[in-house]
C-alpha cells in the first residue's frame, strides 16, 4: 500500500508542475499542413513535430507544456512564411512552452511572440524581419538560446516585462536594436554575437507599462560590434529614435552590470547611458527615469566613438573617441579604470571595484520553474488585448485604426459580431487600413476580447 | 516688464535635445507600421480638407478683441483656442506698436503650442490627429514669428525680449522638426537665455531662469548639462515666482538626482502653493496629476491625495477640461494585465 502511494503522488506532483505525464506523444506535421491543427489536438506534454517545408500561417499556442519543434534537412527548414501579409508568426500563452528550430519570416508584427507565459524556452530559431523577431513578454522563468535574428523594425529579440530570462549565444545582425531587455527584472545576455544593428543592445524602462522598473541586469560576454546600421524603423515609431552607432545603450533601468563583453568599430559610442527624460520620453509617475548602479567593469575597447553618427554627431560637435557616455543624472555608478577608455557625462561616476565582478554569473533563470497561473478566459482576453489590440488602436483617438469608443458604440451589446469581425476583417472605411486577421486566436479567445472591450475597458 | 492678461506667463513642455524626433531613413519596410505611413500627396490632401472643415467663422472687427480674450483661454479645446489666436493676431496686426496687444496674442499663441504638444501621441506619430496637429503647428509658427518680432521691436527691456526670443525658438520645435532643426534652435536659445539670466535672475517673472534651469537639466552632461546648477536655477525661478508651476517637478527631479531628497520633499510641499485661482483650469489639473506622480515617487501618500483631490475637484467644477485620461491613466499601469490587480512585488 505504501508503495502505490507513493508513486501515486508522484504522478500527481509530475502533472502539478508541467501538466505532462507518461502518456505525452508526440504530432507530427506534414510539410505544409495546418501546424494549428496539430496544436489544437495537442494535450500538454505533448511535442509536435513539424516537418521541413513552408507553412503560410500563423499559429496561436494557448495549452501548457507543448513543444513545438520544427525540423530540419540540411537548408530546408520548417519555414513559417507570412508573405508580407500576416501579421504574426508563432504566438504563445501556455506555461512551460518550448517553440524550437523554425525558421520564420515575412510576418508584418511579431515573428514569435509568448505572453503571459512562464517558463518558456525559444531555441534555435532563425527569424527575419517583422517589428519584433523574438518577443517574449510578461513571463517569468524563460531561456532565449540559438537563434538569429535579422531585419526586425524594432528590436531583434525583444524580451518585454518580464523576469528571470536568459539570452544566450544568440546571434542579432541588421536589426533596429539588436537586443533589448525592456522593463525586465534579474536578466542575463551573454554569450550574444550583434553586429550590424543600428544599435546593439538596448537596455530600456518605457512609461505606460504594468511593469514600472527595470534592474538587475547582467551584460557579459558578448561580441558587441559594428553596429552602425541606418535606423531603419518607420518614422512614426518609438524604434525611429534609437541612436545609431551604439553598441549598447541604457535608459532607465538599474542595477546593471557591463563585464567582459568585446566593444569594437561602434562608431558613435560603445557603451552610453541616458535617462528617460534626456531620451525625450514622457514622464510616468510610478516610474524613476534615471538608470542608477550602472557599473561598466572590465571590457575589450576597440576604435569606438570615432565617427559619431547621426544625432549622435550633431549632438557632440565635432567631438569623438568616447567608449562610455553618460546623462550625468546616474546615482551610484562607476566605471572600472582601464587605459585607453576615454569617459565623457561621467564625472559623478565612481570607480567600480574587482570584487563587483559578475564574470561567474551563469543563470538568471530560476532554480525551480517559476508558478504557473491559470487565467480565466476573461482574464486571457484582457491580456490579449493588451498584448495585440493596443498595437493599432488607442482608446480614444484614432492610431492605426478606429479608436476603441467608436468601436464600443458600434458594437454594443453585439460581442459575437466584434469578434467575428476580428476574426475574419472586411475592410469597411477607406481611411482606415484593413485590419489582419485576428482568427488564429480562437474563437474562445475573440469573445473573451470582444467581451473585454465593450464591458470592461 | 510687462506682464498682462494672461496672469502667467506659458511655459512649455520641449526636450531639449529629446532623441524622440525620427532620424531619416529611407530604407523600405514591411511592418504593420511602416505599411501605414501617409504618403506626401495623401498628406497634402488632409490639409486641404483641414482648411475648410477646421476654418474660423468670421468675426466683426470690432468683436475681435472680445472673442480673443474670451477663448485664448480655453486650453481644453484647440479649436476655440485657435479661432481666438486668429482674431486677436488680427488686431495685433492692425496695431502693431501696441505692445500690450502683440504680447497677449503672443503668449497666448505660445500657449496654443503647448496645447498642441499635449496632444501628439509621445510613441506614434501618424493618424487623422497627427495630420490636424501638424497643420495647426505650421500655422501657429507663422503668427508667433510675426507677434516675437513685433515685440522685439517694442520699449520692451532687452533681457525679456532676448527671453520671449529663445523662448519662441524652443517651443516652435517641439514638433514638426527635424532633430537638427531642434538642435539649431537651442543653439540660439541657450546663448539668449544664458545672457539674459546672467543680467538679472528674475528675468520676465522667473521664466528665464526656469527655461535655462530645464535644458541644463535635461541634456546630457556629455553636452553641458548641469543638475546642480539647473537645481539653482529652478529654485531661483520659484523663489521669484511661485505660481511658475513646471518648475517644481523639474526642480524635485534635479534634486533627488543631487541626493537632496529632503529638499525635494520640501519643493513637493512647497508646491501645495501654487494659486489656483492664478493659473488657467487646464494647467491646473495637468498640474496637479504631474505632482501626484511626483508624490507617488516620493512616497508620500498625504500629498498624493491632496493634488488627487484638488485635481478631481477642479474637473469636477470645470466639466469642460480635458483629464487627460491616457496621460492619467498612465500610471496605473501597475497592476498584472491579466487580472487588473495590483502587482505584488
Amino acid at each position: 500500500v505504501k508503495v502505490t502511494r507513493a508513486i501515486s503522488l508522484g504522478v500527481a506532483l509530475a502533472f502539478a508542475t508541467a501538466g505532462a505525464g507518461s502518456w505525452a506523444k508526440n504530432i507530427t506535421v506534414e510539410a505544409g499542413a495546418s501546424v494549428q491543427d496539430a496544436v489544437n489536438t495537442a494535450e500538454p506534454g505533448d511535442t509536435i513535430l513539424v516537418q521541413p517545408g513552408v507553412y503560410k500561417q500563423s499559429v496561436y499556442i494557448d495549452k501548457p507544456n507543448i513543444t513545438l519543434q520544427g525540423l530540419r534537412d540540411g537548408d530546408n527548414w520548417a519555414t513559417f512564411d507570412g508573405e508580407g501579409i500576416l501579421n504574426d508568426g508563432i504566438i504563445a500563452s501556455g506555461h512551460f512552452i518550448v517553440i524550437d528550430g523554425f525558421r520564420v519570416r515575412g510576418y508584418k508584427g511579431n515573428g514569435i511572440m509568448t505572453q503571459g507565459a512562464n517558463n518558456f524556452q525559444i531555441n534555435n530559431n532563425f527569424v527575419e524581419g517583422a517589428f519584433y523577431g523574438i518577443f517574449p513578454q510578461y513571463g517569468r522563468n524563460g531561456l532565449v538560446q540559438g537563434n538569429t535574428v535579422t531585419g526586425a523594425e524594432d528590436a531583434g529579440i525583444y524580451v518585454g516585462m518580464s523576469d528571470s530570462v536568459d539570452v544566450l549565444d544568440n546571434i542579432a545582425y541588421e536589426n533596429v536594436m539588436g537586443l533589448e531587455f525592456e522593463n525586465c527584472r534579474d536578466a542575463l545576455m551573454a554569450n550574444n554575437e550583434v553586429y550590424n544593428n543600428s544599435a546593439g543592445i538596448a537596455l530600456t524602462v518605457i512609461p505606460g507599462l504594468p511593469v514600472k522598473d527595470a534592474y538587475n541586469l547582467i551584460i557579459r560576454d558578448n561580441i558587441i560590434r559594428d553596429n552602425n546600421h541606418t535606423n531603419f524603423a518607420p518614422a512614426s515609431s518609438i524604434a525611429a529614435s534609437v541612436p545609431e552607432g551604439v553598441g549598447l545603450f541604457v535608459v532607465g533601468p538599474d542595477r546593471v552590470t557591463v563585464e567582459n563583453n568585446v566593444f569594437e568599430n561602434n562608431k558613435s559610442v560603445g557603451v552610453l547611458v541616458l535617462d528617460m527624460l534626456s531620451f525625450g520620453l514622457s514622464t510616468d509617475p510610478e516610474v524613476d527615469p534615471f538608470s542608477d548602479d550602472i557599473r561598466v567593469m572590465s571590457n575589450t575597447w576597440i576604435n569606438n566613438g570615432n565617427e559619431p553618427m547621426g544625432l549622435m554627431g550633431m549632438m557632440l560637435m565635432g567631438q569623438s573617441g568616447f567608449e562610455v557616455m553618460a546623462s550625468g543624472k546616474e546615482r551610484n555608478a562607476c566605471v572600472l579604470e582601464q587605459e585607453g577608455v576615454n569617459a565623457a557625462g561621467t564625472q559623478s561616476w565612481g570607480a567600480c571595484s574587482a570584487d563587483m565582478s559578475v564574470a561567474d554569473f551563469a543563470t538568471a533563470q530560476l532554480s525551480s520553474p517559476a508558478p504557473t497561473p491559470v487565467y480565466t478566459a476573461e482574464q486571457k482576453g484582457r491580456f490579449t488585448y493588451l498584448a495585440v489590440c493596443t498595437g493599432c488602436h488607442a482608446y480614444d483617438s484614432v492610431l492605426h485604426g478606429p479608436s476603441m469608443q467608436s468601436i464600443q458604440a458600434m458594437y454594443s451589446g453585439k460581442p459575437e459580431a466584434l469578434a467575428t469581425y476580428a476574426a475574419e476583417p472586411v475592410r469597411k472605411r477607406e481611411d482606415f487600413p484593413e485590419m489582419p486577421p485576428q482568427g488564429y486566436l480562437g474563437d474562445e479567445t475573440l469573445r473573451a476580447i470582444s467581451s473585454y472591450i465593450l464591458d470592461d475597458l | 516688464m510687462l506682464i498682462n492678461t494672461r496672469g502667467l506667463l506659458p511655459i512649455v513642455l520641449f526636450a531639449a535635445v529629446a532623441f524622440a524626433n525620427a532620424q531619416e531613413s529611407e530604407t523600405v519596410t514591411t511592418s504593420v507600421l511602416a505599411g501605414l505611413a501617409a504618403t506626401p500627396e495623401e498628406i497634402a490632401e488632409l490639409r486641404a480638407e483641414l482648411e475648410i472643415s477646421k476654418a474660423c467663422s468670421p468675426v466683426a472687427e470690432e468683436e475681435q478683441w472680445q472673442h480673443f480674450i474670451e477663448g485664448s483661454v480655453a486650453k481644453w479645446d484647440r479649436q476655440i483656442m485657435n479661432c481666438a489666436i486668429e482674431s486677436g493676431y488680427a488686431v495685433a496686426q492692425r496695431q502693431p506698436d501696441s505692445v500690450e496687444i502683440n504680447y497677449a496674442v503672443w503668449s497666448a499663441a505660445i500657449d496654443y503650442f503647448e496645447v498642441l504638444d499635449l496632444l501628439y501621441d509621445p510613441y506614434y506619430k501618424g493618424g487623422d490627429l497627427f495630420m490636424e496637429l501638424g497643420w495647426r503647428w505650421e500655422k501657429n509658427i507663422e503668427r508667433a514669428t510675426v507677434l516675437t518680432e513685433a515685440l522685439s521691436k517694442s520699449e520692451l527691456d532687452q533681457n525679456s525680449k532676448l527671453v520671449f526670443e529663445a523662448l519662441l525658438a524652443l517651443t516652435a520645435t517641439m514638433q514638426e522638426t527635424s532633430s537638427q532643426e531642434q538642435m539649431m534652435a537651442q543653439g540660439q536659445a541657450l546663448p539668449k537665455l544664458a545672457t539674459a539670466v546672467g543680467a538679472d535672475l528674475s528675468v520676465a517673472e522667473g521664466l528665464g531662469a526656469m527655461l535655462l534651469g530645464r535644458v541644463l537639466f535635461q541634456v546630457p552632461a556629455f553636452v553641458g548639462g548641469d543638475p546642480a546648477k539647473a537645481a539653482e536655477l529652478l529654485g531661483a525661478s520659484i523663489q521669484t515666482n511661485p505660481n511658475l508651476f513646471h518648475s517644481y517637478p523639474w526642480l524635485i527631479d534635479a534634486l533627488l538626482v543631487l541626493e537632496r531628497r529632503d529638499e525635494a520633499n520640501a519643493v513637493l510641499e512647497q508646491s501645495k502653493q501654487v494659486a489656483q485661482d492664478a493659473i488657467n483650469p487646464q494647467d491646473y489639473v495637468d498640474f496637479a496629476n504631474r505632482m501626484k506622480g511626483m508624490a507617488i515617487r516620493l512616497g508620500i501618500p498625504e500629498t498624493e491625495t491632496y493634488f488627487f483631490e484638488s485635481r478631481e475637484k477642479m474637473l469636477a467644477a470645470n466639466p469642460q477640461l480635458l483629464p487627460r485620461e491616457a496621460k492619467a491613466n498612465m500610471g496605473h499601469g501597475g497592476v498584472d494585465p491579466f487580472t487588473g490587480e495590483k502587482l505584488d512585488y
